[in-house]
Parts: C-alpha cells; structure tokens; sequence
C-alpha cells in the first residue's frame, strides 16, 4: 500500500516536471505544494527548497500583486482562464505568459489549495504581429506601385510624343532610341502590375468576379494576343466538346493563360509547337500547356512557383522576366479552387497543366 | 474632314490632375491632336468645380487621386449639382481593379482611362467622348 502511494506521488511528480508549461501548486495557505522546473526558469526562482514557503517569499517581489490578484479572483471564482502578462526574460526580451488558475475543492466543496499554471504566448503572438506585418507590407507595395504608375505615364507620354516628332523629321537612330524607350517602359508597368497582382493574391486580397465561361474561349482569345509577335510559332488548339462552362473570373483566367502561352514561347528561343489541349479527365478539367523549348531540371521543377525564381543559366541567358509569372498564375489557379502542375525535361520541353474540379461548372 | 476640324475648334475641355507633368502631357496631346478650342486647367477638385461652375466645359479628363475634392466627389458634384448630363467624363487612375472602375461608372463617369497609358489608348477613349457630346 505504502509503496502503492510512493509511486503514484512519483507519477504525479515527473508529469508536472515534464509538462511543456510552468506549474506551480499552493495550499489553502498560499504555501508551495509543488513548483516545476518550467514555472522556476519563466520567474528566474531558486527551485532548492521552496518547498512549504509562502510563494511571495520565493517570486520576485514585482510579480507578487499579479499572484495575489490572480489567487484572490481564483478563490471567489474557482477559476481564471489565460491572463496574460509580459515577463522578462534575459538580454532584456520579453516574453508574454498566459496565467491560468483553478481551485482545489474537497467533496464537501472545502478550499484547499490551487494550481496555476502559466503557459508562454510569445509563439502565438509573435504569429499575429507576422501576419499583421505581412497585411502592412502588401498595402505598402501596393500604394508604392500605384504612385510609380504616375511618372510611368509621363515617361510613356512624353516618349509618344518624341516618337512622333521624329519621325517626322525622319530622323530615324533617334527613332530607334525612343522606341526601345517605349519597350522598356511597357515592360516596368507590366512589372508594376504583377507586383501589385502579387501582393492581392498574397494579402488575400484578390476578389474574383465569376462567371460561366468556355476556357477554350479564353484561350483562343490569348493566342490573339500572342501570334502577332510569335512567327516562329505554330499554335494547336485542341478541345473536347465535353468540356462545360465553368464559374471563372475571365479576366484573371486570361492572365493565366497568357502567363503560361507567354513562358511556353519565351523559353522555346527555337520556335515550335505550342499546343494547348482541354480535355475531362475523371472529375476534373485539364488544359496543358506544351512546349518543346529548353525545359527545366528536377532543381528548377522544385522551384518554379516561388515569387521571384528564375532559373540562370546559359539556355535562359538575355532572356527577361521578374519570376512573379507563376507564382501569379499559381496564386489565381488556386483561388479558383484549381490546381497547377508541370512535367519538364532539361532541353525537351515543358507540360503545364491547369486542373479544374469539374464541380465548379455549378454555383455552390 | 472640314467639319471635323470645325468640332474640334468648337470644344473645351476641363484637365484636373495634380501631377504637372502629367496635366501638361494631355494639354500638349489634345493640341496635337488639333484641338484648338479652350483647356481650362485645374489641380484640385475645388478649383476643377469653380472652373466647371463659370465656364462651357464639354470634356472632362480628371484624375482619381487629386487634392481637396477627390476625382469621384468631383464628378458626383458635377452631375448632381449641374446640368451635366450632356458633358463627357474620362477619369484617370492607376486602378484596374474592377469594382473602382464600376464604383467610378456609377458615379457618372462616361469612361476610364487606366495609367499609365498609350497615345492609342487616349484617342480611343476621346473619340468616344466626342461621340457623345456629338450626339447632343
Ligand atoms: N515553359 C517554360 N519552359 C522552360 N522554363 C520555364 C518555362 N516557364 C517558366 N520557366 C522557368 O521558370 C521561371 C519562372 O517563371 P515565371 O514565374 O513566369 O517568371 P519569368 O518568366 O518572369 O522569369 C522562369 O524564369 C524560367 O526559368
Ligand atoms: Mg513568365
């Protein structure tokens, strides 16, 4: 019997000792029951033989009018749930503690003690100052790119009229200048623009407006767009018949698209095919994306959905891009509900597949 | 041909944009496109609405963003407190997001002209304009 009881104070012992969470235990008057290891380190207590004392005897005395408010408040109530408080700890950091407390009652509901136990919230709280961090960051980006769209439109402006005024007077290096001028200012607003469509996808911010729409539709109107700087290229449109008319936001589907159109032709320095196939497969809508351009490598395949990725090297040389592409892409798939993969070979080309469950024909 | 180049003699146009360079580049633009009727300038919706209360404006090109009276506050005042019906609103703005450019067409906006933008894009917005106002 005797050796019965030793065990299970032992038992009760090592659980409170390994708990992830400082525990200290009274009695009815105030004095420590138990205190582990944790409690010791968050309020820097000296564990040798506290045992038995009076706890405002062993806490720092600017933690003794916490301890008795929260014992007070415990012993009217029964209990207090999570009051938080900032400790600090060494170098000067402060860590913010959760105090818990409840009662200790016999069966004739007489007080005989309590336990508290404390549970560090730092984690928690440095969690939400991260994600407030990151709201605070995107609207920044976003207004910061608003305001760079009002000298790009005097730069664009002024360099239309020089365009003209030169030609005019024939004067043709000039014109050349300018016109790579242009190009280049066209390529910092299409930057702005997928920073800003960056920072929407990543604060949650993109709003979709949907409607049903034939993909093959948004497609072909993407080729549109392409084929006037694409000789090189030979485009193949191929879809099922089966395919319905899904709940998509066009405008941001036809981003897709042409993200992917715009890579498959960006990276194929050779020219070539490019097909695009739609078909059903099981439950979901597919629509590939194939190229036979230079293809990417098991490291690159790993990457390539990550903001700001570009694969360097000598196949990829001169060619330009700000690696936003498909992580916007991946990011207004996702939104949809779909899912993006790909299927490459370093020097045979690439396969992105855009998948759709087929359930979003219907609204939910 | 002729009669063309007598409507554009005949119409004036109201530029609100804070941005100098900016409000220079569509006053040198719509002279180049031969417009040789008045273009009354304003940097702020206060001074826009006082310009609008005293003179015959037919076209407004007016920035979202400007000081004192915003671009929609302006073309709210415009069209509730005038007889505007018959003017032609373009509003400018870095927006592309579409529920401030419906926000803006509710409001009375005839049309929207996203910046940064091409000569081609002003054109067409302005021949559109002037569609409207011919129209009258
Ligand atoms: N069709 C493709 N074939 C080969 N490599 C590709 C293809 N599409 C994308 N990549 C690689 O993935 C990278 C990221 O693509 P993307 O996000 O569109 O950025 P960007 O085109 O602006 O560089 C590219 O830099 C390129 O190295
Ligand atoms: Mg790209």
């Amino acid at each position: 019997m005797k050796e019965h009881t030793r065990s299970f104070n032992g038992f009760i012992h090592s659980l409170i000792e390994s708990l992830p969470y400082g525990i200290m235990v009274l009695d009815h008057d105030d004095r420590i029951q138990e205190l582990n290891r944790n409690f010791s380190f968050i309020f820097n207590i000296n564990i040798a033989d506290v045992k038995g004392k009076n706890y405002k005897e062993v806490i720092e005395s600017k933690f003794v009018q916490v301890f008795s408010n929260l014992i007070e408040d415990t012993k009217v109530k029964g209990f207090v749930m999570d009051r938080q408080i900032s400790v600090p700890i060494l170098g000067g950091v402060e860590i913010t503690i959760a105090l818990s407390s409840s009662a200790l009652k016999d069966k004739d509901n007489n007080f005989y003690g309590l336990t508290i136990i404390c549970r560090e919230m730092t984690a928690t709280r440095e969690l939400e100052r991260m994600r407030e961090l990151d709201k605070l960051k995107s609207d920044f980006i976003s207004s910061v790119s608003h305001d760079l769209k009002t000298p790009l439109t005097s730069i664009i402006g002024y360099t239309d009229i020089l365009m003209q005024l030169a030609k005019e007077k024939s004067l043709s290096e000039e014109s050349d200048y300018l016109k790579i001028i242009m190009q280049e200012a066209m390529r910092f607003a299409r930057m702005i623009d997928d920073i800003i469509n960056m920072a929407k996808i990543e604060s949650g911010k993109l709003q979709l407006k949907k409607e049903l729409v034939s993909l093959k539709e948004i497609v072909e109107e993407v080729i549109k767009i392409v084929i006037v700087q694409a000789e090189k290229f030979k485009f193949i449109v191929n879809f099922d018949n089966s395919i319905p008319l899904l709940l998509i936001d066009k405008a941001q589907m036809k981003r897709v698209f042409l993200n992917l159109v715009s890579n498959a032709i960006k990276y194929s320095p050779q020219g070539g095919e490019i097909r695009i196939d739609g078909y059903t497969k099981g439950d979901n809508v597919y629509v590939d994306v194939i190229d036979h351009g230079i293809g990417m490598s098991e490291e690159a395949l790993s990457h390539m959905f990550e903001k700001f990725y570009r694969v360097e090297s000598d196949a990829t040389k001169g060619i330009t891009g700000t690696g936003l592409g498909l992580a916007i892409t991946k990011g207004i798939v996702e939104a949809h509900g779909g899912t993006i993969v790909v299927r490459s070979k370093l020097g045979e080309g690439s396969t992105f597949s855009v998948i759709f469950p087929l359930t979003m024909k219907k609204s939910i | 041909m002729e009669e063309d180049k007598n409507l554009k003699s005949l119409i004036n146009f109201l530029v609100v944009e804070d941005d100098e360079a900016v409000r220079q580049l569509i006053v040198r633009r719509l002279r180049m496109e031969d417009f040789s009727g008045s273009i009354y300038e304003a940097s702020d919706g206060q001074e826009a609405l006082k310009i609008f209360s005293e003179q015959e404006i037919d076209i407004i090109i007016c920035d979202w963003r400007i000081p004192l009276l915003n671009g929609i506050d302006f073309v709210n005042r415009v069209r509730s407190t005038y007889n505007s019906s018959k003017v032609a609103i373009i509003m400018m703005s870095a927006e592309t997001e579409m529920d401030k450019i419906e926000l803006a067409l509710n409001y009375g906006v005839d049309d929207y002209l996203t910046k940064p933008f091409t000569t081609q894009d002003f054109r067409e917005k302005l021949k559109k304009a002037i569609e409207k106002i011919k129209g009258r």
